[in-house]
């Protein structure tokens, strides 16, 4: 801790603090236009001067100096309004000022500047910037000539998203952020330089002239795809989300994805179902809610015992464990995830817990098993930060080259499918060379010898990956301090080799991320059930879930609830109009087990209901109050398990990742015009 | 080595080259050859002699005797008469301006010998691509001293004796820079050399690493000793080509010797260096835009803290030097720094590399001991001012300086001195004006210059210049307001306090410089819409001022479109409808009766 005066004002801080920050902590209002705290400091805009007693230059700039102990600052006097007016002046200079028709005002920094340091004229000539527009990117609107250069945009997309898509170009007045020839973005599309950029320069085009900013309604609502969990800010009006920007707190701290940043308008596809529909003589046929819950009622009473339920890992904990209830005390059916979830039990085997995205990023050798440009961005980001700012080694280990390969130090090259077999060959170096650690394997698990016996009869490169490389990633992984192993929607059987090579080095969580956003919390609620029940049951209720049509042959009753008319739906008996997670309230499991809150952001399609109130209404039709969603402990790491696992008949699914997309897509990202627009 | 009678010392820097200076090798082998002289007459090319203007220059020794402005024409003439007959030929030696009487040997020329050749003490006396010449004259002596006999600390406390400060532009003493990064903690660390040179005009450093690069070697083999880095990076223009090829070939050679590489000299000291070759843009030289540059990313300059000697290059600790500091260093070890420190005055030890150009007799390179009054560099060395003109300012330290009038040419030079007037040292471009230069018009284009070339990361810099920028053009162009004046002032001083790196702090010298001293011209500008200097073609009137004009009838023949009127012992007189503003008369008449 250092002490500092601010204003007069004693300010203890950490070592290692900006000026800046200490300024903050004091309480004291020093403008900024280039300064964000994710980013490595830069300097440009000066607009953070304050002065520093005892120095030979008259201002310096709070943003970039790091604070020592005993500094005496001044954030305001008449010398440093001055000097702040003047370098807003020159900023106005070649700036539109159309703030009445651009997106941004309303929070325009440079608005708000002007305003607070009360110019009204300029002493200086204007001299406009007349550059072109780019009308033609997807998703994204620059208008250079409301850009302050700050920098911040080709910041982000170098430092954080490691795209560089653009940076600065040309010299003096003719500097500006610019792409290779000029040409429109072609990039990742996450939009986090819309959200950084301090001015209407960028601006997202699903909002171009929907709302001004003041007439916005914000919501904290969590994203509504992968199990990163985003937390994000929705922003409405009229009960219609305009926009979706990121939240600097929380898991993401200011990060997103092109599905959580723009996916949102699957919610306003046309076809979202509005009203209940009942089968009549093979027609589906509108009905009101209560012909529908009669018509459930009755029927479900009827097939008590044999009805099964599916659900969406992308329900919320209420929502799931509300239908876990149902089924248990009502229906006396089974119920499991639609989805599989056999590699979260596969880590219950193991013993590990889950591994925390902000261990990624103290990590010093991350190990990854997956392209997650591609399925979970906002913790590629994490990996970015751990290499780039931290040099944390990366060990890329893939069938294909991916985005992340050029940060990689190791990059391991497998035959497709082969992702078992490396990790048992690294394993086998590693006790080849006595490498792991005995004394928390004796202490702290079970079934090394097993695994022993078994890994070090590899000898062939199985994996298609040379001994030497073998052994050079073996060496990065034994020599860190703080591995972390990184898997996105693995099998059942990587997930038990993963959990074996932490256990070598005692460690004890997994990096495990998946593509729903609730996958972890359906698992908490349902464990990983076997759906078997399926073929034989007599009705299924269907919650989000679709089934292949042969499933649905033969049965006396579907009720189908969800967004759209899914080919599944259009079989069923009766279909239930549900909303979208954006459209209600709840929790979701991320995939660190943390249990986050989501708000209603919009209002659902007038028909329709949630599954929660969905399921409660039913139950109370059939006289029966569910009890309240209790939140599930997290697991905490107790003995972890070797087990042995070998490659058996690889089979290479369909998701199998043989080439590299924007981003992984799925039913309801097709439903997102913007996400097409960008998904080639 | 084979004694020859005669020693041909041949200038092939890249001003003699530009004049021809390889065709006169040609004709003078040619013709030895001819004659039959073989045996008795060697051939060496040079690096810069520094006389540049008078190129294509040779230097005949033992006699020491000076030709200049030699044409292959000329050769057969010279060889016969001086070779064979030993006769040297005055016609092609130099006379002073205005004097009558030829000085025959180089060292009695005055522009050589008020120089004292300390950075260039082997130009124009070695091949710089024969490693074996550098050494004859006691080359990496200095290194082999640091790297047996001395430690970084020996080393460091060495340099901080000699008082040696950065010639580079900032004159930050160079032990105590050293020092710092020794001092830094880290593994790996580096030391390089800034060779980007982009001051409009300057050509030292250039010259250094054409004439001498084994000295800039063996500096940074020191310093890379005393710091404790193994590798280290030549940061030079691409436009220097020739500077390049003899640095490749110097490093080349330096590592067949076992003087750069695996354990130099038996020392157990490694040290390896590379050529980064710059895209040549100013900003390029502050030194964290090129350790940015050398990194891979387009050179813009980092805030400081962190300074390099802690986080430079790749974030490892880093000492940048200027290749005539380099160039100092092997001699400093050698002779002690006490040696370097009996030159020079109080705070500014040692000698000062200059290339001075513009308005002087004398344009070339000069190397003289810091002290020496500029006065006498202009007038002795620099044979003062041609055509009987009269000298207005010089400008010191390019487009980060300022413009230093007549009243303070007492002004010695050294660093304080020349701050206080509110110039500075500069890296060593040193441009005499006289009275046709307008000091507006000056001051706008050093401004022209550094908003180009500003890197567009701050905004006092980048929009602030180019308001200043604007605002001179409106003077010029006779649109100039009151308050003008104060405007640039006041903004001038915004830009100085708040600009992020020494482009932006310094961008307003010029302009502020030439305010203090010459105000009235910009008032001349503003409220006469006159440009004293009659050099602001929108302010000029193309009469002939009668009272000026010495009937000397220049101007009538100069004028390509006839659109003079003179007579014998009649005033000139311009007639606007013919004339074409082209304003050779006014260049051309020597009374300033041309406005
Ligand atoms: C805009 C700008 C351009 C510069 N250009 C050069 C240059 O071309 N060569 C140089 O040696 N130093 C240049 N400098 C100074 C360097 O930043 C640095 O101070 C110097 O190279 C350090 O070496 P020294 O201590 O030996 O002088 C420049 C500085 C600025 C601000
Ligand atoms: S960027 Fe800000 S100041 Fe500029 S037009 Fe938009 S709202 Fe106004
Ligand atoms: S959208 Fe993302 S990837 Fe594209 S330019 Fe902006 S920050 Fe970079
Ligand atoms: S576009 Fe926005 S974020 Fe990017 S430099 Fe300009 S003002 Fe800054
Ligand atoms: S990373 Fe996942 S949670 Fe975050 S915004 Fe993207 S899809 Fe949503
Ligand atoms: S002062 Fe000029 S050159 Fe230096 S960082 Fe700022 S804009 Fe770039
Ligand atoms: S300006 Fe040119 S054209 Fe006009 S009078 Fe002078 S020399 Fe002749
Ligand atoms: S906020 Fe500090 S320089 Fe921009
Ligand atoms: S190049 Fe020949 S004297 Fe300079």
């Amino acid at each position: 801790m250092i002490t500092l005066n601010i204003d007069g004002k004693e300010i203890e801080i950490e070592d290692g603090a900006t000026i800046l920050e200490a300024t903050e902590k004091a309480g004291a209002n020093v403008p900024t236009l280039c300064y964000d705290k994710r980013l490595a400091p830069f300097g440009a805009c000066r607009i953070c001067l304050v002065e520093l007693e005892g120095t030979r230059t008259k201002f310096t700039p709070s943003c970039t100096t790091p604070a020592t102990n005993g500094m005496v600052v001044r954030t305001t006097s008449p010398a440093l309004i001055k000097a702040r007016r003047t370098i807003l002046e020159l900023l106005l200079i070649n700036h539109p000022l159309d703030c009445p028709v651009c997106d941004k005002a309303g929070e325009c920094k440079l608005q708000d500047l002007v305003y607070e340091y009360g110019l009204s004229e300029n002493r200086f000539k204007k001299d406009m910037s007349n550059l072109p527009i780019d009308y033609k990117s997807p998703l994204i609107e620059r208008n250079l000539n409301r850009c302050i250069l700050c920098g911040k945009c080709a910041r982000i997309c170098d430092e954080i998203q490691d795209v560089a898509e653009v940076s600065f170009v040309n010299r003096g007045m003719k500097a500006k952020i610019g792409t290779d020839f000029d040409r429109s973005l072609d990039c990742e599309f996450c939009g986090q330089c819309i959200d950084i950029c301090p001015v209407g320069a960028l601006t997202s085009k699903l909002f171009k002239f929907k709302a001004r900013v003041w007439e916005l309604t914000d919501k904290d609502i969590i994203c509504p795809y992968c199990n990163v969990g985003c937390n994000l800010t929705a922003r409405s009006r009229d009960g219609r989300i305009l926009k979706i920007d990121a939240k600097e707190s929380g898991v993401n701290e200011g990060g997103v994805c092109v599905k959580g940043h723009f996916g949102f308008d699957y919610i306003y596809a046309e076809d979202r179902l509005t009203q209940p529909l009942i089968k009549n003589n093979g027609k589906l046929i509108p009905s009101s809610w209560d012909e529908a819950f009669n018509l459930m009622v009755s029927k479900f009473s009827m097939l008590k015992g044999q009805v099964g339920m599916l659900v969406s890992p992308r329900l919320t904990n209420e929502e799931i464990y509300t239908a876990k209830e149902f089924m248990n005390n009502l229906l006396e059916g089974h119920i499991a995830c639609a989805e599989g979830l056999e590699h979260l039990s596969a880590l219950s085997e193991t013993g590990l817990s889950l591994g925390e995205l902000k261990e990624i990023k103290n990590s010093d050798c991350i190990m990854l098993f997956a392209c997650l440009s591609e399925t979970n961005p906002v913790a590629g980001i994490a990996i970015n930060y751990a290499v780039k700012r931290k040099e944390a080694n990366l060990i890329v280990i893939s069938p294909i080259k991916i985005k992340e390969s050029k940060l990689a130090k190791d990059e391991l090259l497998i035959a497709p499918g082969q992702e078992i077999t490396i990790i048992n060959e690294i394993m086998a170096e590693i006790i080849r060379q006595n490498w792991q650690d005995s004394a928390f394997i004796n202490d702290c698990t079970e079934g090394f010898e097993p695994l022993k016996e078994q890994v070090t009869r590899y000898t062939e490169e199985g994996s298609g990956v040379s001994k030497e490389a073998i052994l050079s990633a073996a060496r990065l992984y034994v020599e860190s301090k703080n591995p972390c192993i990184i898997l996105s929607s693995p099998t059942p059987d990587l997930v038990r080799v993963a959990g074996s090579l932490l256990l070598l080095k005692g460690k004890t969580r997994l990096h495990l991320l998946g593509k729903r956003s609730n996958e972890v919390g359906a698992f908490d609620i349902l464990g990983d059930r076997d759906r078997a029940f399926i073929s034989s049951a007599r009705g299924l209720f269907l919650i989000g879930s679709e089934l292949p049509n042969e499933a649905l042959q033969n049965k006396e009753f579907i009720v189908v609830s969800d967004l759209y008319l899914t080919e599944t739906a259009s079989m069923a008996d009766v279909v239930l109009p549900a909303t979208a997670s954006l459209e209600k309230k709840g929790t979701f499991t991320n995939f660190e087990g943390r249990i986050q809150q989501t708000d209603t952001a919009s209002n659902p399609p007038c028909g329709a209901k949630s599954d929660l109130e969905i399921i409660s209404q039913i139950a109370l039709k059939m006289g029966f109050e569910l009890p309240k969603f209790k939140e599930i402990e997290k697991r905490e790491f107790k003995k972890g398990n070797f087990l042995p696992t070998q490659a058996k008949d690889i089979k290479i699914s369909s998701d199998y990742p043989l080439r590299q997309s924007r981003f992984h897509s799925g039913k309801i990202s097709q439903r997102s015009k913007a996400l097409m627009e960008v998904s080639k | 080595m084979e004694q020859y009678r005669a020693n041909l010392l041949i200038c092939a820097g890249t001003g003699c080259v530009a004049s021809g200076s390889l065709k006169v090798k040609q004709a003078l082998e040619e013709e030895i050859i001819k004659q039959n002289l073989q045996n008795e007459i060697k051939i060496v090319l040079t690096g810069c002699n520094g006389f540049c203007a008078q190129g294509p220059l040779m230097v005949v020794y033992p006699e020491g005797i000076f030709y200049q402005r030699l044409t292959p024409e000329n050769i057969p003439f010279l060889v016969e008469e001086h070779f064979l007959k030993g006769r040297p030929v005055e016609s092609l030696m130099y006379t002073p301006p205005a004097e009558k009487k030829v000085i025959p040997a180089m060292c009695d020329i005055p522009f050589f010998n008020l120089q004292v050749l300390r950075a260039l003490r082997n130009r124009g006396l070695i091949d710089a691509e024969q490693i074996d010449e550098y050494i004859a004259r006691d080359g990496y002596l200095g290194a082999a001293k640091a790297l047996l006999e001395m430690t970084p600390e020996e080393i460091i406390q060495e340099m901080k004796d000699s008082g040696l400060r950065g010639r580079g532009g900032a004159g930050f003493p160079t032990g105590i820079k050293w020092e710092f990064c020794a001092k830094a903690k880290g593994e790996i660390k580096y030391i390089l050399c800034n060779g980007d040179e982009g001051d409009p005009g300057a050509f030292m450093d250039r010259s250094v690493l054409e004439a001498d690069p084994h000295a800039v070697l063996e500096g940074m083999v020191i310093g890379a000793k005393a710091i404790g880095a193994h590798q280290g990076y030549l940061y030079v223009r691409a436009e220097y080509p020739l500077a390049i090829e003899r640095l490749e070939i110097a490093i080349t050679q330096a590592r067949e010797y076992g003087l750069l590489g695996k354990n130099i000299l038996g020392s157990g000291f490694d040290f390896d260096l590379e050529i980064y070759q710059g895209a040549g843009a100013f900003v390029c030289g502050e030194e964290t835009a090129l350790m940015t540059s050398i990194e891979g990313k387009r050179g813009m300059p980092r805030p400081r803290p962190p300074f390099p000697a802690h986080k430079g290059l790749w974030q490892k600790p880093t000492v940048l030097n200027n290749v005539e500091t380099l160039a100092n260093i092997p001699q400093i070890i050698l002779q002690g720094g006490k040696w370097y420190a009996s030159l020079g005055t109080e705070k500014s030890k040692g000698t000062k590399v200059f290339a001075l150009t513009g308005a002087i007799n004398n344009i070339g390179l000069i190397e003289v001991p810091m002290g020496i009054p500029l006065r006498q560099i202009i007038y002795d060395i620099g044979g003062g001012i041609p055509n009987k003109r009269k000298f207005k300012a010089v400008q010191m330290g390019g487009p980060s300086g300022g413009c230093i009038p007549e009243a303070l040419l007492d002004t010695p030079v050294d660093y304080e001195s020349i701050t206080q007037t509110g110039a500075i040292m500069g890296s060593g471009g040193m441009v005499v004006m006289d009275e046709t230069t307008c000091m507006v018009g000056i001051a706008k284009f050093f401004l022209e210059f550094t908003q180009e070339e500003s890197c567009g990361k701050c905004v006092p810099c980048r929009i602030g210049t180019k308001v200043m920028l604007d605002k001179l053009e409106d003077i010029c162009a006779g649109k100039g307001q009151e308050g003008d004046i104060e405007l640039l002032e006041d903004l001038a001083q915004d830009i100085k306090d708040a600009s992020l790196c020494g482009l932006g702090q310094t961008a307003p010298n010029p302009v502020l410089t030439t305010i203090k001293y010459f105000r009235d011209e910009y008032e001349a500008h503003i409220k006469e819409k006159r440009c004293p200097a009659h050099s602001c073609l929108a302010l000029l009137k193309f009469e002939v001022i009668p009272d000026l004009c010495k009937m000397c009838g220049v101007c009538a023949k100069d004028c390509p479109v006839e659109a003079i009127k003179w007579e014998k012992k009649q005033v000139a007189v311009i007639d606007k409808e013919k004339c074409i503003k082209c304003k050779t008369c006014i260049t051309s008449c020597k009374f300033m009766a041309i406005e």
